[in-house]
């Protein structure tokens, strides 16, 4: 085996630096453009490299490998050895993974080194930067399993063969944007490895052939290639609509996009909601109320939903820049002149460190104890701070406020049985809000006529209870209507697009001394937007596959059922693939459980699963039998419908055997 | 016990598509025999080899290669096949020593002296790189390589194609003088006829993927023979005589060539009143060439020139 690895790797060299050259030009071009973001390893254009670029050199790796021992009669030198097609595939792939660790690693490893060099990152060097694209490379194995399968399975039609990098892309993508765990990214990078592995080498080792594979190996190549058919095939689907949406074949429908929750105070200190039934305001009962334009003016400031809490990190912010908004330019001191700022939180010294954005340079860090130049060490925050905004910064326990990192003062400090949860500051009316999980604290300036934010003094803060806590995927909305009154209004946070289940809106208002005087609750009405009208055509959309109905739960499956599926024409056009697949299995299909394993799987899939069907299974030849007339398969010794063999070569006459000696028999 | 056969079919048929590209063959080669398979191009003759040699699925039937299901053929099992593929192939960017060390490294058995005899037999360079020689040197290292292990069946795939005749002499030769003493049994697809009547002590023709002779060449040509007939006017047509594989007319002389001529053949030939009938010698080349051919009456391309302007 180890004369195969030489070959592969002396075979494949060329491609591979090819790539890694090609690697290194992105990786400067990414580095170039990240460095200035301070990002690192972890910013925009160096991700897309990685995720991007190490899957495709991963893919080309896999494929040119198989494609050269198929050209030319290559495949009977290979194969015909005496070693097991199992570790002839095993030597290509060991050969493959290194050519393409080195590909890879070499740009990525090079762009590090240059990252890690002091003066080069407008930030801190830190290794776990690392991990997410050490996840990128495992992912590319993926990609690279994914070529061999895509050039060792033979492929009924040219763009089948194409199914399985499909696959591979939406696996890989589907795992970059849902997991953020490190350990279960690498558990399901390699189980997907896995299954594209034993894929390819079900193909590698039966010549191509999917019939003639064990179990395991046919059902992860259905895997592998069904789901490449059930995303192309909708892929396609969109395009189409598009395409036709240009020719007036599709009709526009308005979507439903979000909730609409708008809240006014009347001057008479009535919570008014906005009605969409006459474009106007509704009071607390659905009464229209004509004179809301005498609505108090009201300011609000949003609290972020607390998401952050079940991140990985704990409720502690991650690692990196935070709001760069009040850092961006500050005259630090008077030889230093204006510079580009950045700020960059580092979860292991629990310290914000300062960076000038053009020359990358440290300038020093920020502690509770205040700013202090490089050569010097602040204090670590007590707590991990969960939120650095404008001039706030919060950790569990406190509230600090600081003006262009100088003047670090802290603020609040939360009872001993309450955590922060969030904190805000409103300039304009000299407010600071902090919420923990059962009150809003609101500090009040003492000194509001205070030009400087630095010479504002806090007066002890009002306390409001937050009877309904703050569920994780709600806003809370903080506003000052008028001097003697708090409005707090908790709404409902779609992320993702995807609307979280659906809690009503509720309206606090409360007296200046924090008591609530009014609560009301308002199921929160559904928004149609005209401009983000979709083009819609109906027997298109028929191709999703039904099993979507099981991924979807809540409000959102009813919106999916009505705005997406068209369950009428999916479910013909399920049933009739279903039965396509009966009547037209047994010409691909050797045993009669595979025809209801694929019916079962079609009524699954729709007819994603039929395609899926045809473009893995090799169609069964077809002749006519001489006996009964019917078509009989040809690789049936007797024929299914009369039990007639096939008959032996018509006897010619010239016919010279030595039977005598047993040379042949007949 | 060691059977007398090395391989064996059983109603060996593999289709593509809905063609059938070898039908129902049923085969047996004798241990240390140099086998010839024959047939014209597309008969069927390399798709045999490759489902002989496990790369290909049979439709349907069986076969084995010294004593071993040809789909499930273990290492140990190749590491006694040798395998000439047609064309040659060979990983080209290697030298010639580069492909000796990688293709020793797969058998513990390495005939060096072997290996080195026939490079020189083909005045190969160990530092030739592969994709640059001759298409004869390409051939005489396929060979080296598959001989070097020292084989038990070597099964080559018409190895003399496209090589000129000196080429095509030094590969018999190295053949003749490597696998014959050794006693080893050698399969052989061919076109070039003169070099199979010089090695070869069996033969199988395949004619339209249906297998047709496969016996001894002695025997086969034993079993063919051919008529020259002269008429004192016009040939008359070619009569219907069981076993007839070719039947040529020019002008007044007629030319047959039967396969299991039975004992009353010539009353039938003699009843066609010839002037004179001759029996002639036929070289194995003639007789699988009429094998080959269209079968039943052909018209010299001659006389067809003459009765065309004759109708014009």
């Amino acid at each position: 085996m180890i004369a195969i690895i030489k070959k592969e790797l002396r075979e494949n060299i060329q491609w591979a630096a090819a790539l890694c050259a090609a690697l290194g030009l992105w990786m400067i071009w990414a580095v170039s453009e990240d460095s200035l973001s301070g990002m690192g390893l972890i910013g925009a254009h160096i991700w897309a490299l990685t995720a991007c670029g190490f899957a495709g050199a991963g893919f080309i790796l896999g494929m040119v490998q198989v494609l050269q021992d198929r050209t030319r009669g290559r495949w009977a030198f290979l194969i015909h050895r005496p070693l097991s097609p199992s570790r002839i595939f095993a030597g290509k792939v060991l050969g493959g993974l290194i050519l393409y660790l080195g590909t890879v690693m070499i740009p990525l490893g090079l762009a590090t080194l240059w990252m890690y060099t002091p003066h080069h990152l407008a930030g801190p060097f830190d290794w776990h930067t690392l991990l997410p694209r050490l996840a990128d490379i495992l992912g590319g194995t993926v990609a690279y399993a994914a070529g061999l399968h895509c050039a060792a399975r033979q492929a009924r039609w040219a763009i089948t063969r194409l199914m399985p990098v499909v696959s591979a892309g939406l696996c890989l993508l589907a795992i970059s944007a849902g997991v953020q765990s490190g350990a279960l990214t690498a558990a399901l990078m390699a189980a997907a490895l896995a299954v594209f592995l034993i894929a390819a080498w079900g193909a590698f080792c039966s010549g191509g052939s999917f019939e003639n594979q064990p179990w395991f190996a046919r059902a992860a190549a259905a895997v592998d290639v069904g789901a490449g058919v059930v995303i192309s095939v909708n892929i396609l689907a969109g395009i189409s609509v598009v395409l036709l949406s240009t020719m007036g074949v599709t009709r526009n429908e308005e979507i439903q996009q979000s909730a609409l929750s708008q809240y006014k105070i009347h001057s008479t200190g009535q919570v008014l909601y906005y009605s969409q039934k006459w474009a106007g305001m509704d009071d607390a009962h659905g009464n229209r109320v004509d004179d809301w334009n005498k609505t108090l003016g009201m300011e609000t400031l949003a609290l972020e939903a607390p998401t952050n809490l079940t991140g990985p990190y704990g409720g502690e912010m991650p690692q990196g820049f935070h709001d760069q908004g009040a850092y961006m330019e500050r005259a630090i001191d008077e030889h230093v002149g204006r510079m580009w700022m950045q700020g960059y939180y580092v979860h292991s010294r629990r310290t914000i460190e300062i960076y000038e954005v053009n020359s990358r340079r440290f300038i020093g860090s920020l502690g509770p104890d205040g700013f202090l130049p490089p050569d010097q060490t602040p204090q670590p925050f007590a707590q991990p701070v969960r939120v650095a905004r404008q001039q706030l910064i919060a950790t569990e326990r406190d509230v600090y406020e600081t003006r262009h990192f100088e003047n670090m003062r802290k603020v609040f400090t939360a009872p001993a049985d309450e955590s922060i949860i969030d904190a805000s500051q409103s300039f304009e009316l000299k407010l600071i809000f902090v919420v923990t999980q059962s009150n809003l604290y609101i500090l009040m300036a003492a000194n509001p006529e205070a030009i400087a934010p630095t010479e504002l003094v806090w007066k002890e803060p009002i306390r409001i209870p937050l009877d309904h806590g703050f569920p994780p995927y709600r806003w809370l909305n903080i506003g000052r209507p008028s001097v003697d009154r708090y409005v707090l209004q908790y709404t409902n946070a779609d992320v993702m697009g995807l609307a979280q289940p659906h809690l009503p809106d509720w309206v606090e208002t409360a007296s200046a001394s924090g008591e609530i005087t009014q609560r009301i609750e308002v199921n929160p009405q559904p928004a149609r937007y005209s401009s983000i009208d979709q083009p819609r055509f109906e027997p298109i959309g028929c191709v999703m596959p039904p099993c979507f109905l099981f991924v979807f739960d809540g409000p959102s499956r009813e919106e999916f059922l009505s705005d997406t599926f068209h369950g009428a024409p999916t479910a013909i056009c399920t049933l009739l693939s279903a039965i396509m697949v009966v009547l037209i299995g047994k010409r691909y299909l050797r045993s009669s459980a595979g025809v209801w394993i694929w019916t079962i799987l079609t009524l699954a899939l729709g007819v994603t699963g039929l395609l899926a069907m045809m473009a893995l299974h090799q169609r069964k030849a077809m002749l006519r039998c001489n006996a009964c007339g019917k078509m009989r398969p040809v690789e049936q010794n007797q024929c299914p419908h009369c039990s007639a063999e096939f008959p032996a070569p018509a006897f010619q006459g010239i016919e010279v055997f030595e039977t005598a000696q047993g040379l042949v028999a007949d | 016990m060691m059977s007398d056969w090395v391989i064996q079919t059983d109603h060996l048929t593999r289709f593509f598509g809905a063609r059938c590209a070898v039908d129902q063959v049923k085969l047996n080669v004798p241990r240390g025999s140099v086998f010839a398979l024959l047939g014209r191009n597309g008969s069927g003759k390399t798709t045999l080899i490759r489902m002989l040699l496990g790369m290909l699925e049979p439709t349907r039937g069986s076969a084995t290669l010294l004593g071993e299901d040809c789909r499930l053929l273990s290492p140990a099992t190749r590491r006694r096949v040798g395998y000439v593929a047609e064309n040659h192939p060979l990983i080209d960017w290697m030298r010639v020593d580069q492909i000796e060390d990688y293709q020793r490294s797969f058998y513990p058995s390495w005939n060096g002296k072997l290996f080195a005899t026939i490079l020189d037999h083909f005045e190969l360079h160990p530092q030739a790189q592969a994709g640059q020689i001759s298409r004869g040197q390409r051939a005489g290292l396929s060979l080296a390589l598959v001989l070097a292990p020292e084989p038990e069946l070597l099964i080559m795939d018409d190895p003399s194609m496209g090589l000129d005749p000196v080429a095509r002499r030094t590969l018999l030769e190295a053949m003749i003088l490597v696998t014959r003493g050794a006693g080893r049994t050698i399969l052989l697809s061919s076109h070039v006829l003169d070099d199979v009547e010089r090695v070869a002590d069996h033969v199988a023709i395949i004619d339209r993927s249906v297998l047709r002779v496969s016996a001894p060449v002695e025997l086969f040509r034993s079993r063919v023979k051919r008529w020259q007939l002269r008429f004192a006017g016009e040939a008359p047509p070619s009569p219907v005589i069981a076993g007839l594989l070719e039947s040529r007319r020019d002008g007044r002389d007629l030319r047959l060539t039967i396969a299991n001529p039975s004992g009353d053949i010539e009353q039938a030939i003699a009843a066609l009143n010839p002037e004179s009938m001759e029996e002639t010698p036929l070289s194995l080349e003639d007789a699988v060439v009429a094998y080959l051919g269209r079968r039943g009456e052909l018209v010299s391309l001659l006389q067809s020139t003459r009765e065309r302007q004759g109708v014009a």
